[in-house]
């Protein structure tokens, strides 16, 4: 198997891994030094959440995990290296609190949205139907607060991969997505965005290629149905 | 403080999916800027539901040919509802504008009739494939037919087979058209295509020399049905048809949106060959039969042919994209206006990803005029050269705003 190409069937579980890892990343950027994560493949049933992969899930362990639920890692994998499971599982820890704030900050709800862009482009680069309906697309979706960047998702040229960006300063936007206010963009890192109403309501501004947002958005909301986060079940509640 | 029109919005997304929806959802344009509804329109001007009043350059999405509320259709609608709309059986005004249709048009023997351009384009295709017992339709990369799971530009609700038996061609390259009929050889029941290629979010194309009679040959040549899809063009470049504009003959013709000037109403013409054919595959639907919109679709027409209405909004348009372009000249603003002149889409150079024309229409829409960033603009009879001429001076004050913020 070639390396973090997920199989069929293990797509969601990946995407929420690389979400995982992506909100680690920006958790430990922006707050402390906490473990950050960095999922790998280990087969088409297990998905490791470190490089020494202390802490390993099946596929589905992993989505229930992410979906609040209880859920165990391969007994193995944590013995072969206790502390840094616990490590890896305080990360874990701390990136589920932070889908459960109830008046994150603007730096929080950066975190949030770049791990929900990240489960995106695991779909973007993955899934047959993303696949099919971006073919021959190529630019930059940017999302921002007001002037604050919180996140684009990109590809420069045919043949890449799309790519989550963090840094603004390398891009040139395709498509601007400029959400009102905090909460605005809280419910859009969440996957509560409407695309239509929102707009009209004017919680959100959309300038530049739309089509390419309308694709983009497409395939997230299918993200949003497959990729469990903590919070699914308090807002359906 | 909410506008009536962000109230009504509100209610509307309580009880309507995504509140309004469709080609007029507010997202596809400019929800920051332009209004949600409308309240009334008359002539080239609509009113908002909080009373500005909008010198108008979309027509109802293309609706409108003869200007809103004109008074001889309305009369001819209101004698009709006085006596009734739909009935058991049809009206004497179906026969009525049957006749004209085919009277009209050249090609034409006969003639049905509908409420939307979709209803009649996925009927023609299927006539098609009675016709010749193929199954494959060939249409353009990017063209819109209507709402139906063969063609729509949705993303929703699709499962594979519904495209199964679509093929796609570049617009005006006839030899991958070609090389679409030797590769499915006896297999393609029709080609339907617009008469100038007129997608959203891009530059309208028209067709080039020599494409449509090459559309033709091949379409004669490997025995498929060419079906003219003039919903959205129809009447504006041609009292008779947009293929008398381009000057070819199609099989099949629907029309709609400037068939009724407003009232919902699609008709599909067609030729002698394929009259059996089209008996064959069932149409119908409860209010098809709408003897007022008959009415109103028979007097446009009418006026149409009284009035020489498609000369007359390309005469217009292409005074309006003329005085448009020059101005944009004069402000070292690079628009260019592609397509017909009577349903022209606005251009500007290096502009891919669309927020130069976004902010020219935003800028514009501060000046009351309706110019849609996605979409062709559509000129009505309505439309006065005074009325373009206050169009054209408010868009080059939107030219000069525009550069400075840039």
């Amino acid at each position: 198997m070639k390396a973090n190409v997920p199989n069929e069937g293990q797509l969601a579980a990946w995407a929420t891994a690389c979400s995982l890892g992506t909100a680690s990343k920006g958790l430990s950027l922006k707050f402390s030094k906490i473990k950050v994560l960095s999922p790998t493949i280990s087969s088409k049933r297990h998905i490791a959440l470190t490089q020494g992969k202390s802490l390993v899930f099946s596929n589905q362990n992993l989505l229930k995990l992410a979906g609040g639920e209880l859920a165990l890692p391969l007994f193995r994998s944590f013995c072969q290296n206790p502390f840094d499971g616990i490590r890896t599982i305080s990360t874990m820890q701390r990136v589920k609190a932070l889908y459960l704030e109830s008046k994150p900050t603007p730096d929080q709800v950066e975190i949030l949205l770049q791990a929900a862009l990240s489960a995106s482009v695991c779909y973007l680069n993955f899934h047959t139907l993303a696949i099919d309906l971006l073919a021959g697309e190529i630019g930059a979706i940017c999302f921002r607060l007001g002037p604050r960047h919180l996140g684009s998702v990109c590809k420069m040229k045919n043949g890449d991969p799309w790519i989550l960006e963090r840094d603004d300063s390398k891009i040139q936007p395709s498509v601007l997505l400029s959400f009102s206010d905090l909460r605005s963009a809280f419910r859009g890192a969440m996957g509560l965005t409407d695309p239509y109403v929102d707009p009209a309501e004017k919680n959100l501004s959309i300038k530049g290629r739309i089509p390419l947002l309308e694709k983009f958005g497409y395939v997230s909301r299918i993200v949003s149905r497959e990729v469990p986060n903590p919070r699914n079940n308090l807002d359906e509640q | 403080m909410s506008n009536n029109s962000e109230k009504l919005f509100k209610r509307a997304k309580k009880v309507i999916p995504s509140g309004i929806y469709g080609h007029t959802a507010p997202a596809g344009g400019l929800p920051d800027c332009f209004p949600h509804y409308c309240k009334k329109a008359y002539d080239y001007r609509f009113e908002d539901l909080d009373g500005r009043e909008w010198i108008d350059f979309m027509c109802g999405f293309g609706a409108i040919l003869h200007g809103y509320n004109h008074p001889e259709i309305e009369e001819a609608a209101q004698r009709q509802r006085s006596k009734g709309a739909v009935f058991n059986q049809p009206a004497e005004v179906m026969v009525d504008l049957a006749e004209s249709l085919v009277d009209g048009i050249d090609f034409a023997q006969w003639a049905v009739f509908a409420k939307n351009g979709s209803d009649l384009t996925t009927w023609a295709i299927r006539v098609a494939r009675e016709k010749t017992q193929r199954k494959f339709i060939v249409k353009a990369k990017g063209a819109y037919h209507g709402v139906d799971a063969w063609c729509d530009p949705g993303l929703g609700g699709r499962i594979q087979s519904d495209r199964q038996e679509i093929l796609e061609f570049d617009w005006n390259d006839a030899e991958e058209l070609e090389s679409l009929f030797k590769k499915f050889k006896d297999q393609i029941a029709g080609v339907i295509l617009t008469p100038y290629h007129h997608p959203a979010f891009s530059p309208s194309q028209m067709p080039l020399e020599g494409f449509w009679p090459e559309v033709a040959n091949l379409c004669k040549k490997f025995g498929s049905l060419l079906i003219l899809d003039d919903v959205r063009a129809g009447g504006r470049l041609h009292d008779q048809g947009s293929h008398q504009y381009f000057e070819f003959t199609p099989d099949l013709a629907v029309y709609s949106k400037a068939l009724g000037n407003g009232y919902a109403i699609s008709a599909c013409v067609g030729t002698e060959e394929c009259k059996k054919a089209s008996a064959e595959v069932f149409l119908t639907g409860s209010c098809w039969n709408d003897a007022v919109a008959m009415s109103a679709a028979l007097t446009s027409l009418m006026i149409s042919k009284r009035d020489s209405v498609a000369q007359s909004v390309l005469e217009k348009g292409a005074y309006f994209c003329q005085k448009l372009e020059d101005a944009a000249r004069q402000e070292n603003f690079p628009l260019t206006m592609t397509g017909p002149k009577s349903m022209p889409y606005p251009t500007i150079e290096n502009d891919e990803n669309l927020f130069k024309i976004q902010e020219f229409c935003r800028i514009c829409s501060g000046k009351n005029l309706f110019f849609h960033p996605h979409h062709n603009w559509f000129i009505s009879n309505a439309h006065t050269y005074e009325s373009l001429d206050d169009a054209v001076c408010k868009a080059r004050q939107a030219m000069s705003e525009t550069s400075a913020r840039s």
